[in-house]
């Protein structure tokens, strides 16, 4: 027995030695790090990249940090709103809570949980088209009770997604054992992806190399437009409810004197010909002018993007999500047409920026730690 | 406690150590905990029931010893089997019971209770006086959850003896099967069981993804309940307990009748022994051999669920075996006719492509676990095909599956089948344990690295923890 032992053991030592050093790699990476410590450090430190790969408690992060910036210009939505950078505007107080709402509930949330002294004079909100979606709404996309969820940092799976992504070829373990100092997370280290100071988002790596994407081609999109699933679903009329959430909204913007700016983000030229072809998106028509009927009483403004054709599908991450240079085409025009947010744009940067252009999803590199 | 698991890795430890550190008392006694504490995990429902049959199975083997009495034997096995139909039958025919679940492992510890109970009858075997030999047997943790239905007398001697000596050459096979089962789970089991969306939604898909998803679930069955095996066999090796083989090969088999002396072999050998040639078997004519052959799969299918879906799967494997038993001499004389020998390499193919095509086909009911489920499928399944490379390529990817992915699934499964190929005589344990140390080490570093890093991530059930 001693000796099946020791063969065992000595057997077993090469798997300990390569699971530790996975160990390692994944302690060298800071996936560890709290939103409290990120939160810290971003107001330490001019720009640090947050990008956790194996959690994701982005709206918890988002609302601690807007309470500490107290913003005077806030961004809020989806993913669809990260790529509004702080540089795209004069205002030096100006934070980018993107990512912090999922539903179209969670906008009025947001704001009603920022600390009384927190909240911002302007808001732009990105009102994501499937919001107005019964079809995509109506599954469970609206619900009653919001709440930041916080997952704790788990070793076993944090240690398993390492291992295994390395095994994929998913990262480099020398990249994330020499990343720099101000990166946190598994996703900033390894792939340059994460939240910079002022809440706005890094593609990193997939910003120079877009054949990476999960969405090459389009073919996701595409393949969702043609089933109607996963926030492609068809609708030919606005939902009711969402009329009455954003209603709600507005109302409690006039009530807290927020200045509201509604943008309807936009999709890659040829995913919205798709859907224009597949004739099931009646209701992308609607939303315009229902939100400029809900905002005109308050004096906030709609601005329509769904179809941008002045930018090109190359300037697109995946079929609905644009990269910097659509978002600096968008702050251009609001310049040009917004009278909340005259002033407020750093036409210059982003004039300057859109000439000097490192690749179609990516702006000056400045803006990037 | 999933058998892949740290914390099971943990318990098997201490049991090793306590079970070949300690004294033959202290060892059985080490044994019972063990086996009490892993059924515990289920629940304290699962462990009533483990002790309330065990405890039946004692007693009836002590009354039919004394009495040699049908009547005891047919009681016996009466009470025993009464709690496995009411959990596998009465949620079926009443809404009202929908909410019963069976015990974890309940029909396994029933079968081996049967099996105890006929040898006592047949006096091959006398009753255990000591409960606790008994309850080890029934509890036998590796055992537990879904089989193999070890015969006691293949058991006990193991457990009993005072002169139980460490076997190396047992262990090391035990922990070569732990490495292979892991491989077979993590690497091709769970990961092929992640890509069966045509089978829930069809409409999204192409016809022919659903016949990729047939094929896959005939593999992912086979793996999933191979792995197990594996991991169930290897376990009561490091105890020093040998364990026949429970699969050896299936996918090579040359006919319907091979096909079952090798997969799931003791549930195979528990129906032949028990019902088949009870019930006459193949020495009281054609008609008794069709009647033994039909109820015997009809009792499997019906075993592994109350829907038709089962049933058919089970009726259809006793209609091969009877088709194949009446049509040899006229397929003989087919072969014949073209001058074609028993081991051409044309007709061994040929008969190892039509057998396999029987037993998917039938998979594919014993999937559907419904008519309905299975004819809605067949509606999807028998759309229109376009023979174009780019319908081919579009019909697998849109499952999920990535070049990646596939180029994976594609070397692992060839690993397999490979290991399958080379050990179909005596099985994987035979075969790995006359391998050098060099190979086996290899063997087991290939087995645990492809395990870290491409195995499949989380925890999903084996496939017979549901029957």
């Amino acid at each position: 027995m001693k000796s099946f032992l020791k063969y065992t053991a000595l057997f077993l030592t090469p798997v300990l030695a390569f699971c530790l050093f996975f160990c390692f790699v994944l302690f060298q990476s800071k996936e560890h790090t709290t939103e409290q410590e990120a939160v810290k450090k971003a107001m330490d430190v001019e720009n640090i990249l947050f990008g956790l790969a194996y959690r994701d408690n982005t709206g918890y992060f988002k609302k601690l940090l807007a309470d500490e910036k107290q913003a005077n210009l806030l961004i809020l939505g989806t993913s669809r709103s990260m790529q509004f950078h702080s540089q795209f505007f004069t205002s030096e107080s100006f934070f980018n809570a993107g990512g912090a709402c999922g539903y179209i509930n969670s906008f009025e949330y947001f704001l009603s949980q920022m600390e009384s002294g927190a909240k911002p004079d302007t808001v732009i909100m990105v009102m994501d088209q499937y919001f107005f979606n019964g079809n995509w709404v109506g599954t469970s996309s609206m619900p009653e009770d919001l709440s930041y969820g916080q997952y704790d940092f788990s070793f076993k799976t944090a240690f398993w997604e390492t291992v295994q992504g390395w095994g994929k070829g998913k990262y480099s373990a020398f990249e994330i054992l020499t990343a720099p100092g101000n990166y946190y997370g598994f996703s900033a280290a390894a792939n340059q992806r994460g939240f910079l100071s002022d809440g706005s988002y890094s593609y990193g790596k997939l910003m120079t190399n877009p054949r990476d994407g999960t969405d090459v081609g389009f073919h996701d999109s595409f393949d969702r437009i043609a089933k109607g699933i996963n926030r492609f679903e068809y609708a030919s009329e606005i939902y009711p409810k969402s009329i009455e959430v954003v209603e709600s909204l507005l109302k409690y913007c006039s009530e807290n004197e927020i200045k509201a700016v509604l943008i309807i983000p936009p999709y890659a030229p040829s995913v919205y010909a798709k859907m224009k072809e597949n004739g099931n998106y009646a209701y992308l028509d609607l939303i315009y002018p229902t939100l400029s009927q809900l905002c005109a009483p308050y004096g906030f403004e709609v601005y329509d993007f769904t179809n941008m054709p002045q930018t090109s599908d190359d300037e697109y991450v995946d079929g609905y999500h644009g990269g910097d240079l659509v978002y600096a085409k968008i702050a251009l025009e609001l310049s040009e047409k917004s009278s909340i947010l005259s002033g407020m744009i750093n036409t210059q940067f982003i004039n300057e920026a859109l000439e000097n252009t490192p690749s179609p999803l990516k702006l000056s590199a400045d803006i990037y730690p | 406690m999933n058998f892949i698991s740290s914390s099971f890795g943990i318990f098997m430890l201490i049991v090793f150590v306590l079970w070949w550190k300690t004294s033959y008392k202290v060892r059985i006694v080490i044994l019972g905990l063990a086996n009490i504490y892993f059924a515990a995990l289920f629940g304290f429902k699962s462990l009533f029931y483990l002790a309330a049959i065990a405890a039946v199975g004692y007693i009836f083997g002590l009354i039919i010893h004394k009495t040699n009495s049908k009547t005891a034997l047919f009681a016996g096995i009466s009470c025993v089997v009464a709690p496995l139909l009411l959990f596998k039958y009465l949620p079926v025919y009443s809404a009202d019971f929908s909410s019963l679940i069976a015990p974890v492992g309940i029909s396994f510890y029933v079968f081996k209770s049967i099996s105890y109970l006929v040898k006592i009858k047949k006096k091959a075997i006398k009753p255990q006086t000591k409960i606790i030999h008994y309850f080890n047997y029934i509890a036998f943790f590796p055992q537990l959850t879904s089989g193999p239905i070890q015969p006691i007398d293949e058991f006990l001697p193991y457990v009993k003896t005072h002169s139980h000596k460490f076997n190396r050459r047992l262990a090391y096979m035990g922990f070569c099967r732990i490495c292979w089962g892991i491989f077979l789970k993590k690497c091709l089991a769970d990961i092929l069981t992640s890509y069966q969306g045509a089978m829930t939604q069809p409409e999204y898909y192409y016809g022919l993804s659903i016949l990729w998803c047939a094929l896959g679930y005939s593999l992912y069955l086979y793996f999933d309940f191979a792995s197990y095996s594996q991991l169930s066999i290897g376990f009561a090796n490091l105890l020093g307990i040998p364990v026949k083989e429970n699969f050896i090969s299936p996918y090579f088999s040359l006919s319907i009748g091979e096909f079952w002396r090798r997969w799931h072999i003791s549930l195979s050998s528990f129906l032949r022994e028990h019902i088949y040639i009870p019930l006459g078997g193949s020495k009281n004519g054609s008609l008794m051999l069709i009647i033994s052959t039909l109820a015997t799969f009809l009792i499997s299918g019906m075993w592994h669920g109350a829907t038709s879906g089962f049933i058919l799967w089970g009726l259809l494997h006793g209609i091969y075996l009877i088709c194949s038993r009446f049509t040899r001499t006229a397929r003989d004389k087919i072969w014949h006719t073209f001058s074609i020998k028993k081991n051409h390499p044309l007709r061994i193919f040929s008969n190892w492509f039509w057998t396999l095509f029987f037993v998917c086909v039938a998979w594919f009911f014993f999937q559907c676990e419904t008519l309905d489920k299975a004819s809605y499928l067949l509606g999807y399944l028998f759309t229109p095909f376009d023979f174009s490379i780019q319908y081919v390529k579009e019909s697998i990817m849109l499952l999920g599956f990535t070049n990646g992915v596939l180029l994976r699934l594609g070397i692992f499964a060839i690993a397999a089948f490979s290991v399958d190929w080379l050990s179909k005589d005596k099985g994987f344990g035979e075969w790995i344990i006359r391998k050098n140390i060099v190979f086996r080490t290899v063997f087991c570093y290939i087995c645990i690295f492809c395990s870290l890093l491409y195995g499949y991530l989380g925890s999903v059930p084996n496939v017979y923890f549901a029957f």
